[in-house]
């Protein structure tokens, strides 16, 4: 397999950003990404735009004409929407295009526009419903209720508490007001979250991500070419990608991560033991504490005990979302997955400030996409290690 | 057996109608293996199949999975409403709205037996009245219907 190193990264804030459309956002990751790897738009032989495209100005070739903006035409250029996990997919394809030799530097781009205030943004939001319209989002199923329902699951089987889930929030919440490109900067207490709107039972909003608006990118190559590029590189180990099996399963213990996990763990040849942070697909609160123990920070019903004893704050165990996770950081759906590789390589270079992990060598990302049937659409997992 | 208000159905491929009047929510179940699928499929892709199929009706009773409590406002549902999941006896499990439980929190619980009916769900933009199967605690049978 060919060497794969990321040298550079570039996003914009997240945030509600009424100055900027999907042009403006691609502009100033993009710029960020190629500046910081030294490089410039004619560098770029192939291209991924990871976006669900809901925002009125580019409903079709999102990626063709946000990358027109930041002076990148005439390559490959592929738009991917794979939901939440649009992204993540755009790294992945971009290390696939580089793993065959046909091409030594790839761009992977995220952007997403949603909030608008335009007569479409119910339809936006209401796009944001379950994956499948048919069979869950026409009978009232939303983004909160898987989660929800598996909470209730959870909190049956293993006694994990309420207070235990609420925790999640004040973590990245805190990390998230450390974090200058924080859609969210405010640190929360648990009587905050435990006391705030409910929205889907146990849940309430601040068990809730924002939706938000953003770009991020990354610029891949292969370690052979890297020569050619200034900026700090970080080995990217292993990327994988799995999709929901929706299996009938009462347990509601959807194996998807755990498959995505294993998958990388065993590409990077290391252990969840060896992760020094984490950057985990934190839709709502409780997704966190599953993520935990699909990822293997901890056993299987031991998610609420972790982060409540603080294994995944910044001095823990594992940093889990030092950035604030999309809880704090937000979420602009196809820029989350590059949004969170962002976040890896600079803490690997160690260049996070106050949110800083100390002595970090080895980050990994989990971005997860849609929901059906009690499972998730798609899960990917990416492991990046510090140069020595 | 359940009386169904006028309205239109939330999916007709969910359903059946018989010639009361009433409607069923139905399966297909193949043939061969006799796997029942829903929604109904024409297929059998454990047999590689096509059209070896009879349309079964799903069992009217199961267990509860889990469930939440919405009170989101955007759906234009009548707030709150709880939706979960039901394990029914042919290993189908079924994604539905709950009735006749309120207050749910309190009532809804984990594991205890449910059964359907053919409910109203809500009102549409252009007024149509949609229906849906629901669920509802069997201890709640024989209590009137509360919407």
């Amino acid at each position: 397999m060919r060497e794969v190193w990321i040298v550079g990264v570039g996003m914009t804030p997240f945030g509600k950003l009424p100055e900027y459309g999907v042009r403006e956002l691609a502009e100033e990751a993009v710029f960020n990404a190629l500046k910081d790897a030294g490089a410039r738009p004619g560098d770029i032989q192939i291209a991924y735009c990871g976006t669900e495209a809901m925002a009125a100005d580019t409903p079709m070739l999102p990626g063709q004409i946000a990358l027109e903006q930041a002076g990148i035409t005439g390559i490959p250029i592929t738009n991917i929407a794979n939901a939440c996990g649009s992204g993540s997919n755009a790294v992945r394809e971009a290390w696939l295009a580089l793993q065959t030799g046909l091409y030594d530097v790839a761009l992977a781009v995220g952007v997403e526009k949603l909030t608008t205030p335009h007569p479409d943004q119910f339809h936006v939001l209401s796009r944001l419903g379950g994956a499948d319209l048919m069979l869950e989002g026409s009978m009232g199923f939303f983004p909160p209720g898987v989660f929800s329902m598996a909470a209730i699951k959870h909190m049956d089987t293993y006694g994990t508490t309420r207070e235990q889930i609420a925790q999640v929030a004040v973590k990245n919440n805190y990390n998230g007001s450390l974090n200058e490109k924080a859609h969210y900067r405010k640190t929360v207490t648990l009587e905050q979250v435990l006391n705030s709107r409910p929205v889907s039972y146990p849940l309430n909003v601040l068990d809730c991500c924002p939706i938000s608006d953003g770009c991020a990118a990354v610029i891949l190559c292969g370690a052979d070419v890297a020569k050619r590029f200034s900026g700090e590189a970080v080995r990217l180990l292993a990327a994988s990608h799995k999709s929901g099996t929706y299996k009938d399963d009462p347990e509601l213990n959807a194996d998807t991560t755990r498959r995505s996990a294993q998958e990388a763990y065993e590409m990077a040849g290391v252990g969840p033991e060896d992760i020094d942070l984490a950057e985990v697909h934190d839709c709502f609160t409780f997704a966190e504490i599953q993520h935990y123990e699909d990822l293997g920070f901890c056993k299987k019903g031991e998610g609420g005990p972790f982060v409540e004893q603080g294994h995944a704050d910044i001095h823990g165990k594992v940093a889990v979302n030092p950035s604030g996770g999309l809880l704090a950081k937000g979420h602009p759906l196809g820029a989350t997955g590059p949004g969170q590789v962002n976040e890896v390589v600079q803490q690997l270079r160690g260049r996070c400030g106050k949110r800083q992990v100390p002595g970090a060598r080895i980050g990994m990302t989990h971005n997860g996409g849609g929901f059906r049937h009690g499972d998730t659409g798609i899960v990917a997992c990416f492991i990046l290690e510090k140069m020595a | 057996m359940q009386e169904a208000r006028r309205g239109v159905l939330v999916d007709s491929k969910f359903f059946a109608r018989r010639e009361d009047g009433t409607v069923e929510v139905v399966g297909s179940r193949c043939r061969k293996c006799g796997r029942v699928y829903f929604p109904r499929k024409r297929a059998c892709m454990d047999c590689m199949l096509w059209d070896e199929v009879d349309e079964v009706p799903l069992s009217k009773r199961g267990s509860l999975v889990s469930f939440s409590v919405s009170r989101d406002p955007l759906r234009g549902f009548p707030i709150p409403y709880a939706f979960g999941y039901v394990m029914l006896p042919e290993g189908i499990m079924l994604y539905s709205l709950f009735t006749d439980c309120e207050p749910y929190e309190e009532t809804l619980k984990i594991g205890m037996e449910m059964e359907m009916v053919i409910d109203y769900m809500m009102t549409d933009r252009f007024e149509n009245d949609i229906i849906c199967y629901k669920f509802r605690p069997v201890s709640a049978a024989g209590q009137e219907k509360s919407s």
